[in-house]
């Protein structure tokens, strides 16, 4: 079983991602380690979205790979990539507004469910059951999040930093192996950012491994093991955090060249 | 001049039966935002599945009823599958399917001699067949939604026309009824002359039981849940892991199938039976979703009991031929009042 361990949870190879004549990804390789909190910067345009739209299976790959556990899973359905336990969260919020809270991350739970039309009009011993764990496990997720009392309440009426939070809690409810965040601190002021980082911090605990855009640089640096920096599509820089921060060339992609 | 009391009765049992026939109707806009026209028809092979169990196979009534409903919601499936779902995904196998259908339509209501018709009926049929494998060879993981509104509405008229069809063909156009004896007659007095049926009565509990088994179904189960989030966006329901067409097609199923107890239902309270039953329940629930709000369950089920006592009090109180007067002046006035209907929020605060 160690050589299993050690072997990357996700490999990216070769990626390329062309939108008509415009190179969003150009052959971007690189490794996110099983329980790692790998940061994904890069300017605007950087194609980092893309990334990891590509990973969740939103359109198809120009060229490359990319393995999850060893396992081809770019050109499968979204739904079958969600299924090998990758669950993710969106830059602008896709939650169910007309859902509450709860049913929000139930839905998250979905997978898990296996219930056919005439179990379920039956209500059958494994419906109820399984709708019973699903109901706890979703309301157990909302606890550590600190938002159980929100459970009730209608997803759309929420503030922007409580829907990116039950955002987070639904992708969780998928029980994923890879968890992608796409700006996930994005309109939260910086007490709700600092709950934020601790609670990934405590899922990195748990051996979950997290892919992570964000452009709150402090974040970034503070709970990446490894970061990964794009720019015009290209991968210009992979390393240790500190590496990172004294590239030159990511000091350019951000503050411009010094000529 | 007939008393209140026993109009209020008659409206309450038709307006239950209608709300069945709507809800399937506005669940089906709520989830894909299209207007299946087929329903009509769905409702009137609903009753026809029921009246071959009862009088072809010679089942009991208790249990045509359930047959006719799975059958009705199979044959939903099935529309769906060649009406619907080819102009969900623009394939290029869609496409083959499409212009078979129509090819199929033009087969089966042209007026040819019997081996033209034949010949163009198997033609379409076969054309719709190699486009139904080349649309599975080639479902997309995402489907791409660029076809017009209104080419769902012109499929589901087509499949009316063929469902149509094929019961004349089958039945005759004119009349069948169920046997005479198959319920009993005496009907329970309420107050001393508003009487009800026995078969009315059945209509309003099973109507009543069918919505309330739809109520807990949408909103207290899994598959209820996965309903919505699909109404509310298909393509984070995929991205979740939802398989968004296994979830249609139960959505079909359940709205055919509530067309198809509506459709016994109605059949068995008027007992009259007829290929072309479907359309003026059509027209009266098409008002109802509207005047409920487009997609809104709880509001067409309120809605159709408003309808169902407006047609009936103007039966009895003013004319009859001006019962669906009243029932589109009431559409009308909730149009110009409030556009997105009696319980329905706008788009804005949808969007």
């Amino acid at each position: 079983m160690m050589p299993e361990l050690s072997k990357p949870l996700m490999e990216i190879r070769n990626v390329t991602r062309v939108f008509g004549g415009l190179k969003a990804l150009e052959n971007v390789s690189f490794n996110v380690p099983r329980g790692a909190i790998c940061g994904l910067i890069g300017p605007n345009g950087a194609g980092k979205t893309t990334l990891i739209n590509m990973i969740s299976g939103l359109g198809p790959l120009s060229d490359g790979a990319i393995l999850l556990d060893g396992q081809l899973i770019s050109g499968l359905a979204p739904h079958k990539i969600a299924a090998r336990g990758v669950g993710r969260t969106f830059q602008n919020i896709r939650l169910f507004g007309d859902l509450s809270v709860l049913e929000n991350v139930i839905l998250g739970h979905h997978l898990r469910q296996r219930g056919t039309l005439i179990e379920t009009l039956l209500r059958l011993p494994r419906s109820r059951s399984s709708e019973r764990d699903s109901r706890s496990a979703a309301l157990e997720l909302l606890v550590s999040l600190g938002m159980e009392h929100l459970a009730n309440v209608q997803a759309r009426a929420l503030s922007y930093g409580d829907q990116r939070r039950v955002e987070i809690a639904r992708a969780l409810a998928l029980g994923p192996s890879l968890l992608l965040l796409d700006e996930p601190a994005a309109g939260m002021n910086s007490t709700e950012t600092d709950g934020l980082c601790e609670f990934l911090l405590s899922l990195r605990e748990s051996s979950l491994t997290i892919l992570i855009i964000e452009h709150d640089m402090d974040m970034i640096m503070r709970m990446s093991d490894l970061v990964v920096v794009l720019n015009f599509g290209l991968k210009i820089a992979e390393g240790p955090p500190d590496f990172v921060r004294n590239e030159p060339h990511v000091i350019e992609a951000y503050l411009g060249s010094e000529q | 001049m007939l008393e209140l009391p026993q109009q209020l009765i008659n409206g309450l049992w038709q307006g239950a039966a209608l709300a069945l026939f709507a809800m399937g109707y506005t669940l089906v806009f709520g989830v894909l935002d299209i207007i299946n026209l087929a329903q009509g028809a769905t409702f009137m092979w609903g009753a026809f599945f029921a009246f071959i169990c009862v009088t072809k196979l010679g089942w009991s009534l208790w249990f045509s009823i359930p047959v006719a409903m799975v059958g009705a919601g199979l044959l939903s499936i099935l529309l769906d599958r060649l009406a619907f779902k080819p102009l969900r995904s623009l394939t290029s196998g869609g496409l083959v399917l499409w212009g078979g259908f129509i090819v199929l339509l033009v087969g089966m209501v042209g007026k040819w001699a019997f081996p033209v018709k034949t010949g163009i009926t198997i033609t379409g049929a076969a054309v719709m067949l190699v486009g139904f494998v080349l649309d599975y060879r080639s479902i997309r993981p995402l489907r791409i939604r660029e076809v017009p509104h209104l080419a769902p509405i012109i499929s589901s008229i087509g499949a009316t026309f063929i469902l149509v069809s094929l019961a004349i063909n089958e039945f005759g156009a004119q009349v069948s009824r169920f046997p005479a004896n198959l319920f009993p007659v005496k009907p329970y007095h309420i107050t001393a002359d508003a009487v009800i049926s026995p078969i009315q009565t059945l209509v309003l509990i099973l109507s009543l039981a069918l919505m309330l088994v739809l109520s807990l179904l949408i909103n207290r189960t899994q598959m209820g849940r996965a309903i919505r989030a699909i109404a509310w966006s298909e393509r984070t329901s995929r991205l979740l892991g939802i398989n968004v067409d296994y979830v249609i097609a139960q959505t079909f199923f359940i709205s055919g199938a509530l067309a198809g107890a509506a459709g016994v239902l109605l059949g068995l309270a008027f007992n009259r039976l007829e290929p072309t039953m479907g359309g003026e329940v059509e027209l009266a629930g098409l008002t109802v979703i509207i005047v409920g709000g487009m997609g809104s369950i709880g509001g067409a089920a309120m809605a159709a009991f408003l309808v169902g006592m407006i047609r009936v009090l103007s039966v009895a109180y003013i004319d009859s031929s001006f019962r669906d007067a009243f029932v589109f002046a009431l559409l009308i006035l909730v149009l110009l009042i409030r556009p997105s209907g009696i319980f329905g929020r706008s788009k804005a605060v949808r969007a």
